[in-house]
């Protein structure tokens, strides 16, 4: 029978009172939600059921300069617990990611909010730098 | 006729949350939203009016070994008066208190700053939790300090 992995963190994100939609296919398993009015996404593929992403992708502002970018990027990955930043998209856009291995998904659910507000602070913290 | 709570409703739910409708007063213009965002459950009272009147409040637990009512509500009016434009509210019986933001405006105003206004509510709501529980292990510390000075240790 096919399991359902991402089960636990619906369940997670229904205890937060937060709506959410899935959009599982063939290769993957993905919830999309939103909290406070950002968009975020929990992501496991059906041939490496350990892993799990939960991330949020971010446009970045008109006319940023690529080198300051790619400084506060570096900076987050250096500093931050958890999170990887990515420029994507032919550099236009900015991905926060939290990626794991875990026997199983109920594993995130206890930690599922300390993961949560990491990638709101992290984006906080790359567009606050990058003003700066 | 489109009240403001309903408006209200459908803005938080628009940005990912689900709404209860709480208490409402006898007054039918008054309503409560209730709805949860980063582990806490923030409760909006709405009193229909031209313009209507909001309040955002979040409740913190104190934990029993911090249950000092009068030195607590001594530190929540300190906490106020550093953080500015946030009320306190300690439970009569101590075990809780409410922290407010108080807004008089039209809806579109107040939706405008409706995150970051959540966001000092919980962060004036953290502080003072703090605070209290800085104060509350410095007491039993000193409790202990205290103690063991008797006993003669």
């Amino acid at each position: 029978m096919d399991v359902d992995r991402l089960a636990p963190l619906e369940a997670a994100l229904e205890e937060e009172g937060l709506f959410s939609t899935r959009d599982d296919d063939g290769d993957a398993l993905r919830i999309a939600f939103k909290s406070e009015g950002d968009r975020y996404f929990i992501v496991s593929y059906r041939d490496d059921p350990n892993f799990v992403m939960i991330g949020s992708g971010w446009s970045l502002p008109n006319g940023a300069d690529p080198e300051r970018v790619m400084r506060v990027t570096n900076a987050l990955n250096a500093r931050k617990k958890f999170v990887k930043v990515a420029l994507w998209e032919s550099e236009n856009d900015v991905l926060f990611t939290v990626e794991l291995c875990v026997a199983t998904p109920e594993e995130v659910r206890p930690h599922f909010g300390r993961l949560l507000d990491v990638l709101r602070d992290s984006a906080l913290e790359f567009f606050r730098e990058l003003q700066a | 006729m489109t009240v403001v709570r309903e408006e209200l409703a459908r803005f938080i739910q628009s940005e990912g949350h689900r709404v209860e409708f709480g208490l409402f007063g006898e007054d039918e213009s008054t309503a409560e939203l209730l709805f949860r965002t980063r582990g806490y459950v923030v409760s909006i009272a709405v009193h229909e009016g031209e313009p209507p009147r909001f309040a955002i409040a979040t409740a913190y637990e104190i934990p029993p070994w911090a249950r000092e009512r009068a030195q607590n509500k001594t530190t929540l009016r300190d906490v106020a008066v550093d953080v500015g434009g946030v009320g306190f509210t300690l439970a009569p019986n101590g075990k809780n208190f409410v922290v407010a933001i108080e807004r008089e405006e039209p809806l579109e105003a107040f939706l405008r700053g409706f995150w970051p206004n959540v966001a000092r509510v919980r962060e004036a709501g953290i502080a003072a939790l703090e605070r209290i529980l800085d104060r509350g292990e410095s007491r039993a510390a000193a409790n202990k300090f205290i103690k063991s000075l008797q006993q003669g240790e």
